[in-house]
């Protein structure tokens, strides 16, 4: 047989089986387009994000003046000046040019002094109904707008102000000469958003990979029975692999058409969403061709890769097909591995004191080693906990539906093992996550430590540091009384990063809680067309925003995941049913009520899920209280998101339950009883 | 009217099946079919594949409806029933016996033959204790735990016709019970099924294509395109 022959006869077979084979196709190719869908848009983000970087890049300064050297000819010198304005950051940056100066990026020549040109974010900022109280800070008039190439986003604040050096807080020393920019460009993002970015693609792809693998069982009874007739047909084995490989190849390609489509739409419609729209040019939201073009040869080479590995275990014989794997159940010593991290957790939390003194990096090493011992723990027992439960409920029940529901989870655990495992991490992840990052939000403003003097303060105090003595007299923010909006003003020796001075260096001022009062006081004290010698200090209601932002970015990775989830649990509760539609419409002949069969989806359902949950905020509580106390922190329950998660999954549940009614019926027909 | 014989049982009917027709498509499957069973009575229905018999049988049994005539159980029209209703009839008062994939694949043998008492209601222990007798009955109450996967199909079939029996139905239908059974395993399901009948006054409508077995019948009824070609009591 020619290849060409044998590549056709291939494809005929992977399609010939009715809607089932469709459907199996279907489904896997919409999982593999789904996961190149969110490759592709990584990749995407990542192309804009360097893209940025280098424009970021471009606006250093590369040298600093020597002291007592005055600015040279043909030289522009810079000056950075970073404000806040209404919760946004505004950069400024002041530029001197002498001669034939370097222009930074966006403009097309040095502004003169008075002059300043805006981004069309801060130009928006500017027009607004409170950018009166922000126009002084900028030094200037506007002489016109900055082109997107000298923007790092569209929405940036941004603003080069034209200055003369000699006024206060424009030294020649404080300068930095600009040349054209720094070469090497600097990553937007920090090492730690990075982890965290990489762990939610991660945490994106996981259950994406549930699914493909769920599809990949579909049918699989028709399957093998098909594969089983062409070998009595005399087909050789290897022939019998070559089309289960040229399957694998047609759902992969079909799977990466798929997700070109799938990013296509989605970049269209991400970039109708005002956020993307703010934060990324359209023009660099395309994934760089060669890593594009990795992806779409490496995900399908993959998926055919993996078939191939997984028929190496099968024989296909005429009579049927027998796979070369052993059925083990270690629960059981995944419940040891994990208890022993929970141990060591648990000493290191006992002994918290000991843990921070130490200097050598082994403890440290130790207490990550025994969390990531209890999440393998938590992966490997959780299938196991699932089964042992529906073994336990199967065989104690006194409902029909339950016993049911419960025998079929026990009887055929694979699906519902991989969701378990994967939902439990997720949870867990997810809840500590936040946990920390709820922590993080309540402990800082913006990128420093906040004393818990300072948090505990109602909403309407402003705390005002002096940190450049020379430049403001703490005892000067008593004048903020004149401030309109400022209720009281008291100095204070305690410093909001915790430390105690030997004189007042902050001043405690109670406002009326109006943002354009803060705005005021900035004005007053914090901004004199010189950097900046008194910082402020947001109390705690300002943080909330921070932990909005951070509960909401989790909720939705948490729905797309559980949404993905209950897709994979929703085709294999469909198969199973349609795999076992006789003994079911048997069933049904002897007298069970469609109640009865409705209810044991549910329970079918329903068991992996509550299973999964509970493991996973189990391990984000334990994780969550354990890992505080060895830092030595007061840590925050997520009690809250793993409410929301409950209510999620409950909601996930009857969802599934509801769209595989129509199947539960369909299994009662009478037809499926026919012996002829 | 049909025209077709009518046989009726000497207790009179208690399933009267009255020109039965049903079309599958272009194909017709029974043909304006009248047929009486009466009460104790063991019937065969026999016939070539493709003549309706099984769809009669199901047609008797109230899974499926007909498109016209009526089936009458104890002289109650099963059309006029609700399907709440039928399927009770059905856990209650019927029994079902079919050739293969009939034993629910995730439950034990035990679990199995205690579900239509579980059904109507009956505590697990209690129904689960009344399968276990009927298996030891039946010889297999060694594969009480065990699943479908792990019992031979004779063992299967047992375990099959133990749940039929087990809330003492008025009416077992067996549709092929041994077709997928040797000889010698056929003979043992059969001989367990009709003793069992026999000895609680069960009505038995048995769907057939092999004489040997139709011959453990009162009365042999043939099927032929839908309608009934040929009748015998059983000497």
């Amino acid at each position: 047989m020619n290849l060409l022959r044998f590549l056709g006869l291939g494809g005929r077979v992977a399609l010939s089986g009715g809607r089932g084979s469709l459907a199996r196709v279907a489904l896997m190719a919409a999982g593999i387009g789904l996961g190149v869908a969110l490759l592709l848009g990584s990749l995407a983000f990542d192309h804009a994000i360097q893209a940025g970087a280098v424009r970021e890049a471009a606006r250093y300064p590369g040298a600093q003046l020597a002291p007592d050297e005055p600015q040279p000819m043909n030289s522009t010198l810079m000056w950075e000046w970073r404000t806040t304005f209404e919760g946004h950051d505004v950069w400024l940056i002041a530029l001197h040019g002498r001669g034939r100066a370097p222009v930074p990026p966006g403009i097309t020549g040095v502004p003169s002094t008075g002059q300043v040109f805006v981004s069309p974010g801060l130009a928006t900022l500017l027009d607004s109904p409170s950018g009166s109280l922000l126009a002084p800070r900028l030094g200037g008039s506007v002489a016109g707008p900055i082109e997107p190439d000298g923007l790092v986003t569209p929405s940036e604040i941004f603003g080069y102000v034209g200055v003369r050096p000699g006024l206060k807080g424009l030294s020649l020393v404080d300068g930095q000469l600009y040349t054209g920019g720094s070469k090497q460009s600097f990553s937007m993002l920090t090492p730690g958003s990075l982890i965290v970015l990489g762990l939610a693609i991660l945490a994106f792809l996981f259950p994406v990979a549930l699914f493909v693998i769920t599809a990949t069982r579909l049918s699989t009874a028709t399957r093998e029975a098909r594969l089983a007739a062409i070998r009595l047909a005399g087909a050789t084995n290897v022939q019998v692999r070559g089309m289960i490989a040229i399957e694998a190849a047609m759902v992969a390609v079909l799977g990466a058409i798929i997700g070109c489509l799938l990013f296509l739409l989605g970049r269209t419609m991400s970039l109708k969403i005002s956020a993307v729209a703010a934060g990324w040019f359209p023009s660099e939201l395309w994934p760089q061709p060669v890593a594009a073009a990795a992806v779409l040869l490496i995900v399908p080479a993959l998926v055919l890769l993996v078939a191939l590995v997984g028929s190496r275990r099968m024989i296909v014989s005429p009579l049927g097909l027998v796979r070369r794997t052993r059925r083990r159940r270690r629960g059981a010593a995944w419940v040891c591995v994990g208890l022993a991290g929970a141990l060591a957790l648990g000493f290191a939390a006992l002994g918290h004191a000991w843990v921070m003194r130490q200097r050598s990096p082994i403890p440290g090493v130790i207490i990550v080693g025994a969390g990531l011992l209890f999440l393998a723990g938590l992966v490997g027992e959780a299938g196991w906990v699932s089964w042992l439960v529906a073994r336990v409920v199967g065989s104690r029940t006194r409902s029909v539906s339950a016993q049911l529901g419960a025998r079929r989870m026990e009887a055929d655990p694979g699906s519902a093992n991989r969701v378990v495992a994967g939902i439990a991490v997720l949870v867990t992840l997810v809840g500590l996550g936040q946990a920390v990052a709820l922590a993080d939000a309540r402990d800082r403003s913006g990128m420093t430590y906040v004393a818990p003097w300072v948090r505990d303060l109602p909403a309407t105090i402003v705390i005002a540091e002096v940190f450049d003595y020379p430049v403001v007299d703490p005892a000067s923010l008593l004048n903020l009384i004149a401030v309109p909006g400022v209720l009281s003003v008291r100095l204070t020796r305690q410093e909001p990063s915790g430390g105690v001075t030997l004189k007042p260096s902050s001043a405690i001022v109670a406002t009326d809680g109006e943002p354009a009062t803060l705005e005021r006081i900035r004005n007053a004290v914090g901004w004199r067309g010189d950097a900046q010698p008194v910082s402020f200090w947001r109390s705690r209601a300002s943080a909330g925003a921070t932990e909005r932002t951070v509960a909401h970015v989790a909720q939705a990775i948490s729905l797309v995941i559980l949404l993905v989830t209950a897709a994979s649990l929703l085709v294999s509760t469909v198969d199973g049913m349609m795999e076992r539609r006789r003994p079911l419409a048997v069933l049904s002949a002897i007298g069970a009520r469609r109640s009865t069969l409705r209810r044991s989806i549910l329970v079918q359902v329903a068991i992996p899920l509550a299973v999964a949950l509970g493991l996973g905020a189990s391990g984000a509580i334990f994780l969550t209280v354990t890992v505080f106390h060895v830092i030595g922190e007061r840590g925050l329950l997520p009690l809250r998101p793993l409410a929301e998660l409950t209510v999620a999954v409950g909601v996930v549940v009857l969802a599934v339950t509801g769209l595989a009614m129509p199947w539960a019926g369909w299994t009662r027909r009478a037809d499926l009883l026919h012996a002829e | 009217m049909s025209g077709t014989p009518t046989i009726e049982g000497a207790g009179g009917p208690l399933v009267h099946a009255e020109g039965l027709t049903k079309r599958f498509g272009a194909t017709v499957a029974l043909d304006g079919l009248t047929l009486g069973v009466a009460g104790g009575e063991i019937l065969a229905l026999l016939g070539p594949s493709g003549s309706g018999k099984s769809t009669l049988l199901l047609c008797l049994a109230g899974i499926l409806r007909p498109d016209s005539g009526t089936v009458r159980y104890r002289g109650q029209a099963l059309s006029d029933m609700a399907d709440a209703v039928l399927t009770c009839l059905r856990r209650e008062e019927f029994g079902f016996v079919f050739q293969f994939g009939q034993l629910v694949p995730d439950l034990t043998a035990v679990e199995n033959v205690s579900l239509p008492l579980q059904l109507s209601g009956q505590k697990r222990g209690l129904a689960e204790e009344r399968a276990l007798a009927l298996l030891t009955k039946l010889e297999v109450e060694d594969r009480a735990g065990k699943r479908v996967g792990e019992m031979s199909g004779g063992q299967a079939q047992r375990v099959a016709v133990a749940r039929a029996l087990i809330a003492e139905p008025k009416v077992i239908f067996a549709d092929e019970p041994t077709g997928s059974l040797d000889s010698l395993n056929g003979e043992v399901v059969m001989g367990l099924l009709l003793a069992a009948a026999r000895e609680r006054g069960t009505t038995v409508v048995l769907v057939t294509h092999e004489p040997r077995i139709a011959a453990y019948a009162d009365r042999e009824v043939v099927v032929r395109d839908g309608r009934i070609s040929q009748h015998a009591v059983v000497p």
